[in-house]
């Protein structure tokens, strides 16, 4: 497995471009926001988290098939479905090079965020990189299994936020709800029921990728 | 191409038995609604809607866990037949979910006066709605390069892994409407229901509709299943029209 | 005695509404060298894919190399796969692939590499990405992948396509080699004239099951030929074959 991700991982930065546009889209999507609402120093600290959310979400959704970019040539799918890998292993191995590159993503959103709303993100980073990373689980969690769908072209790239979105209603809640708190100073809220829904998403949803993902990768 | 046999006489029981009780019961159920059961005081007429409202949602839930059971036995054993019921099982809850998301406003604008509220329990009909969607939507996209065969893989495991998310999505939903203004005790209808009547009549419209969508799950996996034997049927000619067509050996139809 | 090297029975799979292997009983024996022969969608990549754990049946009783399907890690590790598609990364060198894939098989270290990639002749451009390779180079390397890890079952989907006369003639030498050292092998091949050459039996499919099977003079092509008309014509249809009259 860790051979796996080794090479995923050189791969996605030898193929930096998916990144980079990621991190392009999510700051056109700040942009947007910013000049579609009517933002007031009152009523930024409740809207900003939820324009953060929104962008890593909706980046996560389109960037949840780059887990996958090496195998869509050459049938390598196949390669790694028939070889000695257990395919729990594989989806482990997919789930971090996710996981790792949406965090990269946030890392470099984040100071362009605080920026654009002229928030202070580093009074708050601790906590802040705490919610995101929980958020970030579950959001690759749930990616990573679906991921596959977008393998076989054909508009089914389109397909994949559509699928995803509603499944993580809960995690967006949840993430913006905490978030608020956090950037509100509050420090992490860990008895929160929303702390716990989130935590509860993020392990149903590993769980489960690990054990169906035998079924989505061989026919 | 074998059939299971348990759906398949499992489909044909429901099909010739069940569209007479749902005439009745329809018909009961309407009678019961729109003249037995008094007027709700607050409300007033509208809220006869809830009798047809509560129960699609009810049917919704239905659907979900028949596709996710389905579903599992699709993964498991790999017949197109449980695919098919589970297809059946969506389209048929879309259906249902539908229903809710058009009697929910028709119900909330003369009582409030909008047309749409992100009262819990529409809010998750609308996301449940949007993961049927997904559902349909997926295996439209996957087309038919392998029979389908893929499209109709992930769209089991979504419905799978939809159906575990639903406490999530239930709960997360109830959680986020309690910071709001409370505008919608009365809209949640379930309690305070004074009459004895209107529990009965609501009693009456929900077995209705429950063996109503068994009836229209019923059509729709029957109808799948037609579908693939026309499908079958039509490739059978083309081979046979193929072989008459270009034999050079001896000139005469080979069968 | 060691058990079978593949043993089918009934074996099932459809695609869709599809029935393309509709109970097929198969079975080779260890260090046997057998060809697989059968019209498009006769099922015959279906069946390849099966053994190789891509694809689960939907019914019947098959194992490979004494293991039950649905195959299990322990067995991948002993199956090797050419396919139509080379399962080679672009971005990464000749060299690169092969060690790759010697750690996915966990093949202790990189020996191997260096001497297959010159028993393919790929020595000189085992620094360059795969994504430069022209087709030939393509197969060649696809090759020394499948081979790497010392299979004991091999299993080639058509694997002379894309080879030049010089490709063709190391793939024939590799096959030998491989049958002398009691490997087995499952073949896809179109191509009637070489089958005697490089397997004991063959087997042809239609209809989903064996509609012949056949071995020693059997494999002369102009048997085959008429093996495949007469299969052909019990099924109604025209298939295409090597050489032969009938067009499709």
């Amino acid at each position: 497995m860790l051979t796996l991700l080794a090479r995923d991982l050189r791969l996605q930065f030898r193929r930096g471009e998916l990144l980079a546009s990621s991190f392009v889209m999510g700051v056109l999507m700040l942009l947007a926001f910013n000049f579609s609402l009517d933002l007031s120093p009152d009523n930024v600290a409740a809207l900003a988290p939820g324009i953060l959310w929104v962008a890593v979400l909706f980046s996560a959704g389109l960037a949840a098939g780059h887990g996958f970019v090496g195998e869509r040539e050459n049938g390598c799918m196949d390669a790694i479905v028939a070889s000695p890998l257990d395919r729990g292993s594989v989806y482990l191995a997919k789930f971090i090079v996710n996981l790792l590159l949406l965090l990269l993503f946030e890392a470099m959103l984040l100071p362009v965020f605080g920026l654009f709303f002229e928030l202070s993100v580093l009074s708050v980073l601790a906590p802040l990189a705490l919610v995101l990373l929980l958020g970030s689980i579950g959001l690759a969690a749930v990616g990573t299994l679906f991921a596959l769908v977008t393998v076989g072209g054909g508009g089914r790239d389109l397909a994949l936020p559509i699928l995803l979105l509603p499944l993580e209603v809960p995690l967006l809640i949840a993430s913006v709800k905490i978030t608020r708190v956090v950037m509100a100073g509050g420090g992490f809220p860990w008895g929160d029921g929303w702390v716990r829904l989130l935590l509860g998403f993020d392990l149903l949803f590993v769980v489960a990728g690990w054990l169906a993902f035998e079924y989505v990768a061989t026919d | 191409m074998t059939t299971i046999p348990f759906l398949y006489k499992t489909e044909s029981l429901l099909m010739r038995v069940l569209p007479l009780p749902v005439m009745l019961g329809m018909l009961a159920s309407l009678c019961a609604v729109f003249w037995w059961v008094p007027t709700e005081r607050v409300q007033g007429p509208v809220q006869r809607i809830f009798y047809f409202h509560v129960p699609s949602a009810w049917c919704c839930f239905l659907a979900f866990g028949l596709a996710s059971v389905t579903s599992a036995a699709y993964l498991w054993k790999h017949h197109r037949d449980w695919d098919n019921a589970a297809r059946a099982a969506v389209e048929t809850g879309m259906l249902f979910a539908t229903a809710v998301l058009i009697t929910g406003p028709i119900w909330a604008r003369p009582i409030w006066g909008v047309w749409w509220t992100w009262d819990s329990r529409l809010t998750t009909m609308l996301v449940l709605w949007l993961i049927f969607a997904a559902y349909l939507l997926l295996r439209a996209f996957s087309g038919e390069r392998d029979g389908g065969s893929s499209g109709a893989r992930f769209a089991a495991v979504l419905a799978i892994v939809g159906t575990l998310d639903i406490p999530l999505i239930v709960f997360s939903t109830r959680l986020w409407r309690t910071v709001h203004p409370a505008v919608l005790k009365t809209s949640e209808g379930g309690s305070g229901l004074s009459d004895p009547r209107m529990v009965t009549t609501l009693i009456l419209c929900t077995l209705t509709f429950m063996i109503m969508f068994a009836w229209l799950w019923a059509l729709g996996a029957r109808s799948l299943r037609l579908d693939d034997q026309v499908a079958l049927l039509e490739e059978r000619g083309d081979r046979l029209a193929m072989a008459t067509g270009s034999n050079t050996s001896t000139g005469e139809a080979t069968v | 005695m060691p058990e079978a090297a593949v043993t089918c029975r009934g074996l099932t799979r459809s695609f869709g509404r599809v029935g393309v292997l509709r109970g097929l009983d198969l079975e080779l024996e260890r260090g046997a060298s057998m060809a697989l022969l059968g019209a498009n969608g006769s099922g015959k990549t279906t069946l390849l894919r099966l053994l190789a754990g891509l694809l689960r049946a939907d019914g019947g009783n098959s194992s490979v190399l004494g293991h039950q399907l649905p195959s299990t890690a322990v067995l991948r590790r002993k199956l090797g796969y050419l396919g139509h598609e080379s399962w080679l990364y672009g971005e990464l060198s000749a060299r690169e692939n092969l060690e790759f894939y010697c750690r996915l098989y966990g093949v202790s270290d990189d020996r191997p590499v260096d001497s297959l990639l010159e028993r393919v002749g790929m020595t000189r451009a085992a620094s360059r990405r795969v994504r430069s390779f022209s087709r030939g180079m393509v197969q060649r390397l696809s090759l020394a992948r499948a081979l790497l890890h010392n299979p004991q079952l091999l299993l080639l989907d058509e694997p002379f396509t894309g080879l030049d006369r010089d490709g063709v003639e190391l793939l024939e030498n590799l096959v030998a080699e491989q049958r002398a050292a009691g490997t087995s092998i499952l073949m896809v091949t179109h191509d009637l004239a070489r089958v005697s050459l490089l397997a004991d039996q063959a087997v042809l499919l239609g209809r989903g099951r064996v509609a012949w099977q056949g071995q020693g003079n059997d494999l002369a092509p102009e048997r085959l030929e008429q093996a495949w008309r007469d299969m052909a014509s019990g099924q109604g249809g025209s298939i295409a074959t090597n050489g032969g009259t009938q067009t499709c």
